[in-house]
């Protein structure tokens, strides 16, 4: 953002974007949308144009976290930007917000700074798109990659930073990964897919992360002394001398040493 | 990356209907077909008739469903002349997932009703339990469309 050259470009990108910004401050909708942590990917043939506001552009909306899953759901959301002319894809990274911190106490007297810290999460942000944006152009030469690239850094909760970007944008799709958490993981980390899906009014594309391969469960041979030991006691005896401690004595119940007298006495212990 | 076979789980509900118009939209985008499923249960009387489940309380159901499905895909028809439909029965969630695996679905298409509170604790939503079992990946649409 502070590069002189690229500012240029980035100005001229974003006049659709501002503007719209300006209508919704005009029709008295105060929005806490912020432009300035919203930059512009210069990439290929992407021409701003004064009436870009009157066809209003596909506009699609990924949240990363920089994991695989992540990458999945941007990589697809490429894929569907480059299905149509005029498509914007909208990149957002949450950032957990200080009241989520134990330390807000401290933070809040200190009055920290938010710029600098949304700055460079907007830079890693953005260094990373690009590079996905590269991976993405080579692993798809025959796509053509007219569609325009947004990085947003917000401080809010995830699914809550998704939802509400989406409506400041007015997206028509979101696209979330997620990890297919279960049982206690499940309880314990609230999917962010999930948020997502409930609150948003837009249609959401979930991507799920492929499956993770069955663990191979390995069956040891059986202990060779154990089985000359069966061998040599003619099945008296099931373990050697090393195995004996673990698996206890051997004892077998006889149904006829019942007591007669007492049906329920029990089963006698050999 | 594209989509070849869709399924779009319908209950026939307003978001239902909206899911279905987009899922007819990214089919038409990418050549793909389509298969709308929809699934019924048969309300738990076991536990008060045990064996002799009357077999007229589920009859009048499986056929008010049928008839649900051949009026979508009446509707459907000359939207999507291609479109297939799929009647199951059981939990919606376990059949729409199932249902996926058996068209070998690369997309599922579902609304949700997107409830909260109180509302959400009594109404689990089979969005979200098919989002969170998925092995392909799910769109969900809402039928609201504004925000509130």
């Amino acid at each position: 953002m502070n590069d002189e050259g690229e500012c240029a470009v980035l100005a001229q990108l974003a006049q659709p974007l501002r503007q719209r910004r300006d209508s919704a401050d005009k029709h008295g909708d105060k929005t806490p949308f912020e432009f300035n942590d919203a930059a512009w990917h210069a990439w290929c043939n992407v021409q701003a144009q004064e009436d870009d506001m009157t066809n209003t552009p596909y506009i699609l909306l990924v949240g990363v976290d920089f994991s695989e899953q992540a990458d999945r759901a941007l990589h697809e959301a490429f894929a569907q930007a480059s299905q149509r002319t005029d498509s914007e894809v909208h990149v957002l990274s949450a950032l957990p917000v200080a009241s989520d911190d134990p330390g807000y106490a401290i933070s809040a007297y200190a009055t920290i700074d938010e710029r600098p810290i949304l700055t460079a999460a907007l830079q890693k942000l953005r260094a990373h798109v690009e590079q996905e944006l590269q991976r993405f152009g080579s692993a798809h030469p025959g796509t053509p990659l007219t569609f325009r690239v947004v990085s947003h850094a917000i401080l809010d909760t995830a699914s809550h930073a998704i939802v509400q970007l989406a409506s400041h944008l007015g997206a028509s799709l979101i696209v979330v990964g997620t990890r297919n958490r279960r049982g206690v993981e499940r309880l314990l980390l609230g999917s962010v897919a999930e948020g997502t899906v409930r609150n948003a009014r837009c249609p959401v594309l979930v991507i799920p992360s492929p499956p993770e391969p069955e663990p191979e469960v390995t069956i040891a041979a059986p202990c060779p002394d154990c089985v000359r030991a069966r061998a040599t006691s003619e099945g008296k005896e099931f373990w050697c001398e090393s195995h004996r401690e673990r698996h206890g004595r051997r004892h077998t119940y006889h149904q006829s040493d019942r007591s007669s007298s007492d049906g329920n006495f029990p089963l006698v212990f050999r | 990356m594209t989509f070849q076979q869709i399924l779009v789980a319908s209950d026939f509900s307003d978001s239902a209907q909206q899911a279905l118009s987009l899922a007819i939209s990214i089919a038409e985008n990418f050549g793909s077909e389509l298969t709308l499923v929809h699934s019924w249960e048969a309300p738990d009387y076991s536990y008060a008739a045990g064996l002799y489940l009357p077999m007229d309380v589920i009859a009048p159901i499986e056929r008010a469903a049928v008839a649900r499905l051949e009026e979508a895909m009446t509707q459907l028809r000359p939207r999507f002349p291609s479109a297939k439909s799929m009647l199951r029965s059981g939990i919606a969630w376990e059949q729409v997932i199932d249902a996926a695996t058996a068209v070998k679905a690369d997309l599922i298409v579902m609304g949700t009703h997107g409830r909260r509170g109180f509302e959400r604790a009594l109404l689990g939503s089979v969005a979200e339990k098919v989002v969170r079992m998925s092995r392909i990946p799910v769109l969900t649409v809402h039928a609201g469309g504004a925000p509130r």
